[in-house]
């Protein structure tokens, strides 16, 4: 049985959520006491987000007890957690960005004086007080969010919890855009708030800070959690072993020719000091057949590289050559008919058309659209004809050609995805996230396919992913990268999966571009 | 080759035959309710009426697709037919068609400039729009109208050919040209894409604003030349000649099952939002149903549509 102690606040018991068969929450027990700073660790998929949605009622279980101050309670909706007092501090704040820090704290309690309009002097005074006294900041309740950096807004954002009477935060990786001054004020934030009895979740990729903040850590892997310890009962390397666990050696074995250790040394991607307002003089090279993996966490830039090569963000400057050639890039169109593509991480809002036929979808780059017509007019049997060939290629399974992309599986999404830039025969391809959201046999699927068009086409490949052992499987070479910037290089070869998660949570760099 | 049509023409009836049930049965009912519907004349003016709605529906179905929407098209018709008629005996036929075919296609065009390169709202640009070359056209001929003189010009836009109408054969081709495009050309395909998901489009190398500059330039064209016809049919150069046709333009498209979200309809389907729109309208004069009476009518009908729309996805 389940111990129920008097002094855990939150009693998440025996949780379950599966998606499609699969449990990404797997029977967790996740205890947090009163006054605690609790910290949630584990690799990208290990099931913490899954987790605290399921506390902030944002996703219902479909197994377990969740009590609160030793009552069951059943969390059907976030407006529930809020009543209970626990408020999700999301990566992505939502708030009101168009009204006043003021109007933000009281939304939805807002004072009224004695004829029912909104008293707005209380408001602003006590939003000011109130931030004053929680987090010793003076502020003026009338500015605009909209004028606020993100360190401020996380500041509302907590001050709006404490507003709707919040005891326990979740803060879901709140650092992932924060200077090294600004994490510090977060961290006598929290602090505070624990000094006045609140209790506090934190979800974070940086181990460092961690260990910096935490009282305790509850570490899962795989949709299980493996342990809660106190924090200074564990060190680094102890809690690195418990997120990665003993690896087991891949179902696939992936096939690596030794002829392309001699030949795959010509050059087909040189990036040359690029930068925009998100990455910072960016340097590497990708040779034929060569997989090169950007490893990183949240908010270090990873996708924004992509963005800056295939010209879909701008660039201030910086040089790109292809196979030797300059290129310039300045629209995605320049950088498809050049032969580098990108493919997108959110398959959904960047990749796919949904309502359209999958067979144009497959088809529908401007390169592709190109050279399979004539004169802008087109013969269906011949797109028909193509598409099929990837559909059998990529081992799409699908009822029809015709049937619209948003009735597929998410694997088979990503396939016709990755099918939409095969069909123009690219030289470089980006992969951006290619195994999120996809089930267990589509990953490995993916992972040979990745492999194919390395080792046997000759394809230049970057994969950006916060998988690390998908990095592990696949990459040749691993760019470190840490806000914005490639901080080292590595062969694969050369690291562990352990070597590689502490070197991206932990390595600190100058940061002399922040104000 | 046979099988083709077959499977094309069973596609055709799997996705739209409920806009063409709808519009057999308001046939019968008209053909029950009133003896005059039934007629010859009556159904030779049914179709003259629809051919003019139909062009215009074309072009707008094209800016919809993109996910837009043209507010212009009445006051577009209204300006080029007062244009038009007004240049007939000064320059002739050939130019002044030509002078008014370009003149809606630059409006069109740059109610799309304004729209992508500004990015203002579809409905607010092409609000204004309206109210601007409404302005205009009264502004030309100061209120009056204009009567065709040219025997030519209606000898060519509104003759009969084997007892049919000749506008109902342009409108024909036109819907024909619009399918073409639309299921048989990369420009269609794109225009799909951008209207599905814009992002997505750029990042696929398409240029989404200027497909959608083309679009409203498609849907200008098109009221220029449903302009044209009108003018010819009715005979005179009005400022007030293209009213209504914003509104039964966009519900011919959204009956025809084009979602206002874009990305997603066919011509086939605004043929059939077309025909029941003409149909309707018909039988509400044929029965003396008020004018007022009939803009309710319309209104509510765009809401079904949209409504039924909205419960299929």
């Amino acid at each position: 049985m389940i111990e129920t102690g008097q002094n855990n606040y939150i009693e998440m018991q025996s949780v379950v959520k599966r998606y499609a068969g699969n449990a990404v929450v797997d029977h967790v027990d996740f205890f947090i006491k009163k006054g605690e700073i609790h910290c949630l660790v584990g690799e990208n998929g290990a099931g913490k987000s899954t987790l605290i949605k399921i506390l902030s009622g944002i996703v219902q279980p479909d197994e377990g007890k969740i009590f609160i101050g030793g009552k069951s309670v059943s969390i059907s909706h976030p407006s529930i957690a809020h009543r209970l007092g626990i408020s999700l501090i999301p990566q992505e704040l939502n708030l009101l960005n168009k009204l006043t820090i003021g109007e933000n704290v009281f939304l939805g309690v807002e004072p009224k004086n004695s004829i029912g309009l909104i008293n707005w002097e209380e408001i602003h005074r006590k939003t000011e007080n109130q931030i004053y006294q929680n987090f010793e900041v003076k502020i003026d309740s009338r500015a605009m969010i909209s004028d606020l950096s993100v360190s401020y807004r996380q500041l509302i954002m907590i001050a709006r919890a404490l507003q709707w009477g919040s005891k326990a935060l979740i803060l879901d990786e709140p650092t992932a855009r924060l200077s090294k001054e600004e994490i510090k004020r977060l961290f006598e934030v929290v602090r505070n708030f624990r000094e006045k009895g609140g209790t506090v979740i934190y979800i974070s990729h940086h181990l460092e800070e961690v260990q910096e903040i935490g009282d305790r850590v509850t570490i899962l892997r795989d949709g299980k959690k493996i342990i809660t310890e106190k924090i200074t009962n564990l060190d680094l390397d102890k809690i690195i072993e418990h997120m990665i666990g003993k690896k087991k050696g891949s179902k696939v074995s992936l096939t690596k020719t030794k002829e392309h250790e001699k030949i795959g040394k010509k050059k087909l991607l040189e990036i040359k000091g690029l930068l925009n307002k998100k990455v910072k003089n960016i340097d590497f090279n990708v040779s034929e057949g060569e997989v090169v993996a950007i490893a990183g966490v949240t908010g270090s830039g990873r996708s924004e590289i992509a963005r800056a090569i295939c010209g879909i963000d701008a660039c201030e400057k910086g040089e790109i050559r292809l196979m030797g050639k300059k290129v310039k890039i300045r629209k995605p169109a320049d950088a498809i008919k050049s032969g580098i593509i990108y493919v997108p991480e959110d398959r959904k809002s960047q990749g796919l058309f949904l309502k359209m036929p999958v067979f144009k979808n497959i088809l529908l780059n401007i390169k592709t659209l190109e050279n399979l017509s004539n004169l802008g007019f087109y013969i269906m049997k011949v797109f028909k004809s193509t598409a099929q060939k990837f559909v059998e290629l990529l081992n799409i399974s699908i009822p029809s050609l015709v049937i619209p992309c948003d009735s597929l599986s998410g694997g088979n999404q990503q396939k016709v995805l990755l099918g939409k830039w095969l069909t123009m025969n690219p030289t470089v391809i980006i992969l951006d996230e290619p195994t999120r959201g996809i089930d267990v046999g589509a990953k490995f699927e993916f992972y040979e396919i990745i492999n194919k068009l390395a080792k046997k086409q000759n394809k230049g490949i970057i994969l950006i992913s916060s998988e690390l052992p998908e990095i592990m499987k696949l990459a040749d070479k691993i760019l470190i990268l840490k806000k914005g910037r490639i901080v080292s290089t590595y062969l694969k070869k050369d690291l562990s999966e352990a070597e590689l998660l502490n070197l991206i949570t932990t390595i600190e760099v100058e940061d002399e571009t922040r104000h | 080759m046979k099988q083709d049509i077959k499977s094309i023409f069973t596609a055709i009836l799997r996705s739209y035959y409920n806009i063409y049930i709808v519009l057999f049965i308001i046939f019968i009912i008209g053909l029950f309710s009133h003896p005059v519907f039934g007629t010859t004349r009556n159904l030779i003016n049914i179709m003259r009426q629809i051919s003019v709605l139909l062009i215009v529906a074309v072009g707008q179905n094209f800016v919809i697709l993109s996910h837009g929407i043209d507010l212009s098209v009445s006051s577009i018709i209204s300006f080029i037919s007062v244009l038009v008629v007004s240049l007939l005996p000064v320059v002739g036929i050939p130019l002044s068609i030509l002078i008014g075919l370009a003149m809606g296609f630059v409006i069109g065009a740059i109610n799309g400039i304004i729209v992508t390169k500004f990015k203002i709202i579809p409905f607010l640009v092409t609000f204004c729009a309206l109210a601007i070359y409404q302005g205009l056209a009264l502004y030309i001929v100061q209120g009056k109208m204009k009567n065709v003189l040219d025997p030519n010009f209606l000898k060519y836009f509104s003759s009969y050919i084997f007892g049919i109408p000749i506008a109902v054969f342009y409108s024909l081709v036109i819907f024909a040209i619009g399918t073409l495009v639309l299921s048989r050309t990369t420009f269609g395909v794109k225009v799909y894409a951008v209207g599905g998901n814009e992002e997505a489009s750029r990042l696929s190398g398409i240029n989404p604003h200027l497909i959608k500059i083309l679009a409203y330039a498609i849907s200008g064209l098109l009221a220029a030349t449903a302009a044209i016809i009108l003018s010819s049919i009715l005979r005179i150069g009005h400022a007030r000649l293209g009213i209504g046709y914003e509104l039964d333009s966009i519900a011919a498209v959204c009956i025809g099952g084009t979602l206002l979200t874009g990305g997603e309809g066919s011509l086939i389907g605004v043929l059939g939002g077309a025909l029941i729109m003409g149909v309707l309208k018909n039988l509400f004069n044929l029965h003396g149903t008020s004018p007022y009476v009939q803009q309710v009518a319309t209104g509510v009908i765009i809401l079904v549509a949209v409504l039924i729309a909205k419960k299929k996805s």
